[in-house]
């Protein structure tokens, strides 16, 4: 339904929407073309201002991303698991191969460098003397320790 | 129509697929610089505000549901990001007052266009926020009136008053730079 338009209300609208009426609400639309239309005078002086802002806004620039915005939002996107699984399959082998190799090879010098029973050292006859010295029983470890 | 191929990209871009991520990318990511960098004057931050949006966006595919678009939807959430930098920005020159900006226009008016650019996007900056953001969805970018209502949550009456604000605050400086 095409609603009666006022001036007052066409007013509003220009400052609000511009001065191509195809900017307007479409309820009133066609309302505000025939009032412009028939009174074209009417309104110049509010055309007029309308239209030096829609050159002013018109006139603005496009603001475009660069190439390494957009390629940081493209990787900011969580990936499918076969393609974190390829990724991890793209990483070169030999680094993990090394590294287990020096492994095997430490563990089996260790283990076969290890002593089975724990030395007895003159260490344990002087920490035997230090305790008895600080009045703690020591007959057992310094019979132990001859 | 964008809306069901947007559903489509939604659905394979939940699903990791690079094509449908680079496809929205490509589609939105220039509406939510655009509007961020009108609303904050500062293509620096604009940029930080667009990587927020769509991670926040990747967060939220796998469980999208089509009651809102999605264009609407990423514009919200952007915008609502610089709402926050603003109330920030805002808090911050309350402790310590900046400098202020001399956007006088030459006297002789003989800018050239990057100039002229520069001046409507410090002034738009410096307007309200609500009214920069209704300038810069209408005025500026291609949304339709209930759309730009849509992601300010506003009624497109109250869009139009803030859009006829704007517009008025704006005539007024660049009335006052030409009378200087």
């Amino acid at each position: 339904m095409t609603q009666k338009m006022t001036d007052a209300r066409l007013i509003e609208l220009i400052d609000a929407w511009g001065a191509d009426a195809n900017a307007y609400p479409v309820s009133e639309r066609a309302a505000a073309k025939a009032l412009l239309a028939a009174a074209p005078d009417r309104f110049s002086a509010e055309l007029r201002a309308a239209r030096d802002m829609d050159t002013l806004l018109g006139g603005m620039s496009d603001v475009m991303p660069s190439a390494a915005l957009t390629a940081a939002l493209i990787d900011s996107a969580p990936r499918t698991r076969t393609e974190r699984r390829s990724w991890f399959a793209s990483m070169p082998r030999w680094p993990a191969v090394g590294a287990l190799a020096s492994l095997a090879i430490g563990l089996a010098i260790g283990l076969g460098t290890a002593q089975t029973e724990p030395a007895n050292t003159n260490e344990d006859a002087v920490d035997t003397l230090i305790y008895a010295a600080l009045g703690f029983d020591t007959t057992y470890t310094l019979e132990a320790a001859q | 129509m964008a809306f069901s191929s947007d559903l489509d990209q939604i659905t394979r871009a939940a699903a990791g697929e690079r094509q449908a991520v680079s496809a929205l990318v490509n589609r939105y990511s220039p509406g939510v610089l655009a509007l961020a960098t009108r609303m904050l004057g500062d293509r620096g931050e604009a940029e930080d505000v667009t990587q927020e949006t769509f991670i926040r966006a990747w967060k939220a595919l796998p469980d999208w549901e089509p009651r809102a678009k999605f264009s609407t939807w990423l514009h919200r959430v952007a915008l609502n990001l610089c709402y926050d930098r603003l109330r920030k920005r805002r808090e911050a020159t309350m402790a310590e007052p900046p400098e202020q900006v001399d956007m006088a226009l030459r006297p002789d008016d003989a800018l050239d266009q990057a100039e002229r650019v520069k001046a409507v996007e410090s002034a738009i900056a410096a307007l309200p926020e609500r009214q920069a953001a209704a300038l810069t969805l209408c005025a500026l970018q291609d949304h339709s009136q209930a759309e730009a209502a849509d992601i300010m949550e506003i009624s497109v009456e109250a869009l139009e008053s803030l859009l006829a604000r704007a517009r008025r605050t704006l005539r007024t400086v660049f009335m006052e730079r030409s009378e200087a």
